[in-house]
């Protein structure tokens, strides 16, 4: 119950000031930015998918006979030919970019955006209260050092779930009033060790959703820990963005090179969708592997910053 | 009878090799105020600090309502409130909304309680302004609001006065003192300022170098009318007036422009009527009082030597 409270706290400090209102502004001109990017770009979807889908089908048998083309394209090329060939046999428009679905499949592939506000968020939300010298009155209350921690972790996860689903949701309405439901599929289609799978498009959402918050519970975890070891949210939040949108370069590099270390960072292990919906970047992770990896990785980052807000002093 | 409310026990604070505070001990008793003074980097803000859980001790212990701050820290802390250095609260929330924070993390939020320490403190008019727009003074006495929240049984205050200018530090002073007379609250308030620790507390603990030097009663009970003081006399003609006091076995001395008279209460008025019917004009009487500072100074002075 205190610690409910505690979190009821974190969200008044958050909504009083202007910070989170700024986020959420940028959020709705992103979805607008999509929308305007979408009706200037592309063309509106063909009258009748299935005749597109043969043509693409033979076009692409064409560029598999010929030589030249280097071997990962082919398998792409095939990938591409079986799922075309799958929404045929079973029926399964594709999700077009000009329907209310398409339009939100579009839209969450910008989320992150909102990976980039909860770094902030959670890299000033302890070392901003000792830049404004709060902090002193908040750990003099008869309430355990470790609560006061816990509420603003638990805080910044409840807000970044807010903004997550605020962006679904924008986009779902957008797209439902812009596009409507006429020829929007229902349906989602994609490819995994070669295999053709198809699933729900909301849970398709849903899980895209779901694996992209692991991620953030995970950044948040980093950018939260730099944060309260150094108090000071300039250098977690620059590490933490580094991080964050460089980890996945900097893993595919260190691979590249075949060192075997890299399949141990965390940050190559967030994006789960990786297995769901189609093949790890790197050969032997599984997700379950990954998981484990990120429980470890979480634990230490937790233990690192309970452990120095538990016993430092505070001046 | 006194009762402690907090006692400090071989309270020791180590950083390095430096020892900033060297096993303090003391009471702070119910319905008193216990002045903390001593020279700046003396040890005064460390103590609290470690008082109020804020920092590790390094040895010994501070019980507070029976409960040990460190072994029981949220039971002790339960009823005490306080600031430590600037009362410094959130710029960009109310007043009130400061209010709510502070007290949501002991409690449901009780808006009944809230209006009372806003009425405690004259700040109904300001209460539902942020706190950006205060003025130091109001600033303080929000802090003192926010400490009061949880009807302590202790309330800490380091440096509540400073920044604030002479009416400023009146009003606090007011405040603390009605505080006391209403609620019985024990005040353990710290301080460089001499002459201000003078006129608010009951008894004082002087701490230098991390160490208690003295420990004195400000205001002993007074109505002993029979007890030794000396009063300062403005008078003309000033020889007469020591020829005549003299005369009578009175111990005085003759100052520039006035008279030391070694006397009491009881014996005061018959003084008085001799005198003037001695044809002496007098135009003041006052009682002198060994001020704290000179005391303290002396004090110091002798610690340095």
């Amino acid at each position: 119950m205190q610690v409910l409270r505690l979190i009821q706290n974190e969200n008044m400090k958050l909504y009083k000031r202007k910070m989170l209102w700024i986020m959420l502004a940028l959020i709705v001109a992103s979805v607008i930015l999509t929308l305007v990017i979408t009706l200037k770009t592309s063309d509106s979807h063909p009258d009748n998918w299935k005749q597109t889908a043969q043509q693409e089908i033979t076009e692409n048998q064409k560029l598999m006979n010929q030589k030249g083309v280097p071997k990962a394209a082919k398998d792409q090329i095939a990938a591409q030919m079986k799922v075309d060939q799958y929404r045929l046999d079973h029926n399964i428009a594709p999700l077009f970019d000009d329907t209310a679905l398409g339009f939100v499949d579009n839209v969450i592939g910008t989320s992150g955006l909102i990976t980039l506000f909860i770094i902030i968020i959670s890299a000033s939300i302890v070392s901003q209260e000792y830049a404004w010298g709060t902090m002193k009155l908040v750990l003099m209350r008869p309430v355990q050092r470790w609560k006061v921690l816990l509420s603003k972790y638990l805080s910044v996860l409840f807000n970044a779930l807010l903004l997550l689903v605020f962006l679904g949701i924008l986009a779902f309405i957008v797209g439902a009033i812009v596009f409507g439901f006429k020829d929007t599929s229902f349906q989602y289609v994609y490819e995994r060790n070669g295999i053709i799978h198809q699933t729900s498009v909301f849970t398709h959402f849903f899980l895209f959703g779901l694996s992209h918050y692991i991620g953030m519970i995970m950044i948040a975890a980093f950018a939260f820990m730099v944060s309260t070891l150094f108090k000071n949210n300039a250098l977690a939040i620059a590490l933490s963005i580094f991080i964050e949108f460089a980890g996945s370069i900097i893993g595919s590099v260190l691979a590249m090179f075949g060192k075997n270390y890299v399949k141990y960072l965390f940050f190559v292990n967030t994006d789960l969708m990786q297995y769901i919906e189609g093949s790890p970047s790197i050969k032997g992770m599984t997700i379950g592997f990954s998981i484990i990896i990120l429980l470890v990785y979480f634990i230490i980052f937790m233990g690192v910053s309970f452990l120095t807000f538990e016993k430092r002093d505070v001046a | 009878m006194t009762v402690a409310v907090a006692k400090i026990r071989q309270l020791s604070k180590k950083i390095g090799n430096k020892e900033l505070v060297k096993s303090l001990n003391f009471d702070i008793n119910q319905g008193e105020i216990l002045g903390f003074l001593g020279p700046n980097g003396a040890g005064k803000t460390t103590t609290m600090r470690m008082m109020v859980g804020l920092m590790k001790m390094s040895g010994g212990d501070v019980e507070i309502n029976g409960f040990s701050v460190k072994k029981n820290k949220e039971q002790a802390l339960k009823h005490v409130g306080g600031i430590i250095e600037n009362p410094e609260m959130y710029k960009f929330l109310s007043g009130y909304d400061n209010l709510v924070h502070f007290q949501r993390m002991n409690g449901p939020v009780n808006g009944e309680r809230i209006k009372e320490v806003v009425k405690l403190v004259g700040l109904e008019k300001a209460i539902k302004n942020k706190v950006r727009t205060y003025s130091l003074g109001m600033k303080q006495r929000l802090g003192i609001a926010q400490a009061l929240l949880d009807h302590p049984k202790l309330l800490i205050l380091d440096e509540p006065t400073n920044g604030l200018d002479p009416e400023g530090i009146r009003e606090i002073r007011e405040y603390l003192k009605k505080l006391t007379r209403e609620t019985g609250i024990a005040v353990f308030v710290s301080s460089h300022l001499l002459s201000e620790m003078e006129l608010l507390c009951d008894r004082i603990v002087i701490i230098q170098k991390g160490q208690i030097t003295d420990t004195e009663e400000l205001h002993p009970s007074e109505d002993v009318i029979d007890k030794s003081m000396t009063v300062a006399l403005t008078c003309e003609p000033q020889n007469k007036a020591v020829d005549i006091l003299s005369e009578q076995g009175v111990i005085v001395r003759s100052e520039e422009d006035h008279l030391l008279i070694q006397t009491s209460y009881a014996k005061l008025p018959d003084i008085h009527r001799l005198l003037v019917n001695e044809g002496v004009n007098i135009y003041t009487i006052e009682k002198v009082r060994v001020s704290l500072e000179d005391r303290f100074l002396a004090k110091t002075k002798g610690g340095r030597d």
